[in-house]
């Protein structure tokens, strides 16, 4: 299985290193506000912006896969299906992992400047990140298995934005449901992520059913 | 004889086609070089593709060294060693770090061998796949086949759109392999002049059945093509030939035993045949 996540990082890794000096600029930028404005007002929005770009990664390894029909070769190698689908999931955590570290990374950059950060609204952005970074690549992997590698850009994009509606939609229910007492954003955020982890956890079992049934 | 590969009535359907695997039986015996012809659409990947588990089959068995390939033996696969049409790597890729995610996936991967293969192939080991020529991407599957004490290569028109000279050097790789007797190979090919160079046995497979598995050297040097006018084809006695088309105002029959055919109508003259010959007089007496 080893073998597996390292190809799935090596055919992905051109776009992460993309990814990540792209997530560098902005945190530059986000340095830049805050040495010359005094302020760090859009850091939430560029902690939101660095995990949509991290969001790219999930389709990469699989267009690769779709040129390469490197899953068909997959097969005939003396690993389980189960494992290939286990892979896969590890490699999005890995993903989710780099996309954290790196927002982290900037609020740790901003910190340092002594600017006062507003934790609520980085709050929010990192609960968002967390909550997509899970969410999007549960519905994208089994609808590739169903559909097709090759439409996995459209996949995608569908998945990351019906990750963030969910998000937005749990945001305006879950108010009448919060206890007395306890913070209505703190509680929203907790929630999020555990329905993201629920739903990340549901999906793997969801792919290794129809991978296992899979004709390729 | 042992065989690395027993295929029985192996049969696979598919909803929305009428085209269908129907009872495939065949045997690659150890040490042996097994060449498997057919026309395009006549079956050959899926009979492949059903033999490695890639798609679901309806019925039959395929035994790789005795055992049946399922899910969960997945130890012996190590022996097994595929190469498709093209090279299945991931282009951002070079053979380094290819090397570096097989040897964490074959329990037997030898990276001298692989190295020594590279220089062989003259294929630079930090080059990125996705800048490979056909004929250097087959030759880095074909290097990654043989890196890992495979005991059996399926191989589904691996010498498809390479270029004479290329061919030829992996053909030479192919009968080093199969010097030693444990190893044996399958080999799905359009190009059946390379299997006359190669291939000990041939079967031939047409709209998804087996039509005929033999020996090379008998199909060489003992089936032969009757050239007959109609009068002379009339007289023939059915038990005297395998099949026959009308070319023009002749008629190619194709016969199993040449030497009994032209002893028996010494007048018909009786040429020495080819398999791609044999091929085309079969499918053609499939579809009269």
């Amino acid at each position: 299985m080893k073998g597996l996540i390292r190809n799935n990082l090596y055919s992905a890794q051109n776009t992460l290193l993309i990814t990540a000096c792209l997530s560098s600029v902005i945190a530059i930028v986000a340095l830049l506000e805050c040495l010359i404005n005094g302020h760090s007002d859009s850091l939430f929005m560029i902690i939101f912006f660095q995990f949509t770009m991290f969001l790219g990664l999930y389709g990469v390894s699989f267009q690769q896969d779709s040129v390469s029909k490197w899953n068909r070769f997959e097969i005939t190698l003396p690993i389980k299906r189960s494992d290939v689908v286990k892979a896969r999931y590890l490699s999005f955590l890995m993903y989710a992992v780099i996309s954290l570290v790196c927002s982290i990374l900037t609020i740790i950059v901003v910190l340092l400047t002594k600017v006062p950060i507003n934790f609520e609204r980085v709050g929010y952005s990192i609960s968002f990140g967390i909550f997509s970074q899970l969410m999007t690549p549960a519905f994208m992997y089994p609808a590739i298995l169903k559909l097709g590698y090759e439409k996995s850009d459209t996949i995608m994009m569908i998945a990351a934005a019906g990750s963030a509606f969910i998000f937005i939609f749990v945001s305006l229910v879950i108010g009448p449901f919060v206890p007395n007492g306890v913070d209505a954003n703190l509680f929203f955020r907790i929630f999020g992520i555990i329905i993201a982890i629920i739903m990340f956890c549901l999906s793997y079992f969801v792919s290794l059913n129809i991978y296992r049934k899979k004709q390729l | 004889m042992k065989n690395s590969l027993e295929i029985t009535n192996l049969s696979k359907s598919y909803k929305n086609s009428s085209f269908k695997l129907d009872n495939v039986s065949f045997d690659v015996p150890n040490g042996s070089i097994m060449g498997f012809v057919g026309k395009n659409g006549s079956g050959k990947t899926t009979t492949i593709n059903a033999i490695l588990n890639i798609i679901s089959k309806d019925s039959g068995t395929v035994n790789f060294f005795g055992q049946q390939l399922l899910d969960s033996k997945k130890n012996f696969r190590n022996d097994i060693a595929v190469v498709f049409d093209a090279t299945n790597f991931s282009g951002n890729l070079t053979p380094s770090k290819l090397e570096k995610v097989l040897s964490d996936i074959y329990a037997n991967w030898d990276n001298k061998k692989f190295i020594s293969l590279l220089e062989r192939f003259d294929l630079n080991k930090n080059k990125k796949i996705k800048t490979f020529s056909r004929g250097m991407s087959m030759k880095l599957s074909i290097a990654v086949a043989l890196s890992h004490q495979a005991k059996l290569l399926i191989l589904d028109e691996a010498t498809a759109g390479l270029d004479p000279v290329v061919r030829e050097e992996i053909l030479d790789i192919f009968l080093e392999f199969v010097e030693d007797e444990s190893h044996s190979i399958l080999i799905s090919s359009h190009i059946t002049s390379d299997l006359e160079k190669i291939a000990d046995y041939i079967t031939f497979i047409s709209d998804g059945k087996i039509i005929l598995t033999e020996k090379k050297d008998t199909l060489i040097y003992e089936y032969g093509i009757a050239r007959c006018k109609s009068i002379d084809f009339e007289n023939l006695d059915r038990n005297d030939y395998i099949s026959y088309r009308k070319r023009g105002l002749q008629i190619e029959v194709l016969v199993t035993d040449k030497a009994v055919f032209s002893k028996k109508y010494p007048h018909i003259i009786v040429d020495n045949t080819t398999i791609d010959e044999i091929l085309i007089l079969i499918i053609k007496e499939e579809n009269m």
